[in-house]
């Protein structure tokens, strides 16, 4: 299990949250690396920022959360085909098995 | 306006391909309270990850995606048992996917309880399901004028 902690700050008063989770093998051999890779001070950082980051995108309005995710989408593994495609390919699939 | 959302229309939100930007406004007006209304199947959810995944989309973001899907304005109709007899009853005489059998029997389902105005769905599905259900392409949608407005003031 990993543990890992972050700060609100408010003006004058401090609180700091723990919380713990689990992660996965193969979730915690790409925190290592990401970790390793991009210079960070520690795993905690890593995901301190991953939290900001996640609670920035849910901050979004509900339109531009959904324009921001298919952005997300497309850089993270760019569409090869359509959606039309996709829907029908996976109705075939039903029909094979 | 009250729509059958149908999955491959749901997966357009999350590419960037033609209409895409419309099914986010359509969407959208749904949050919006103004007399849209969207509906699809819980299938659906299913649907759109299986294709999400074909799409070579990872695990976790294909899990973004649904929890996404889920936290707007659409009902999730559960699939009854009164759906799936209807569904029997579309497969065999149109000839149509078990899938597209089991939207056509829940718009049918919801077109009697929440007076539904169409099946949206995209070119391909049109075509196949255009001679069960009272179809639209997501072209023939006309946005509010007001609507319009405020997208282009931004």
């Amino acid at each position: 299990m990993f543990k890992y902690w972050f700060t609100i700050v408010y003006p004058g008063i401090c609180l700091t949250t723990t919380v713990a989770t689990k992660l996965s093998e193969s979730e915690t051999k790409l925190l290592e690396k990401i970790t390793e890779e991009y210079g960070f001070l520690s795993k905690s950082v890593v995901v301190r920022n991953a939290v900001r980051l996640y609670l920035s995108l849910l901050s979004l309005k509900p339109k531009e959360r959904l324009i921001t995710l298919r952005l997300i989408n497309e850089v993270i593994s760019p569409s090869r085909r359509s959606s039309s495609e996709l829907i029908a390919e996976t109705h075939r699939e039903e029909d094979e098995t | 306006m009250r729509f059958y959302l149908e999955p491959s229309v749901l997966v357009k939100a999350f590419k960037l391909e033609e209409n895409s930007d419309k099914i986010i406004d359509i969407i959208n007006l749904f949050e919006r309270k103004e007399g849209w209304y969207g509906f699809t199947s819980k299938w659906s959810l299913l649907e759109v990850a299986r294709a999400l995944r074909k799409d070579g989309k990872p695990e976790e973001l294909i899990s973004l995606n649904l929890d996404e899907l889920r936290r707007h304005e659409i009902v999730f109709a559960s699939v009854s048992d009164e759906m799936l007899e209807e569904s029997k009853d579309i497969v065999t005489p149109y000839d149509v996917y078990a899938s597209d059998a089991l939207h056509v029997a829940t718009f049918r389902f919801l077109e009697r309880k929440e007076r539904l105005d169409g099946f949206l769905c995209d070119d391909r599905h049109y075509h196949q399901l255009r001679k069960t259900v009272s179809v639209l392409k997501l072209n023939e949608i006309q946005l509010p004028q007001k609507f319009k407005r405020i997208l282009t003031a931004k």
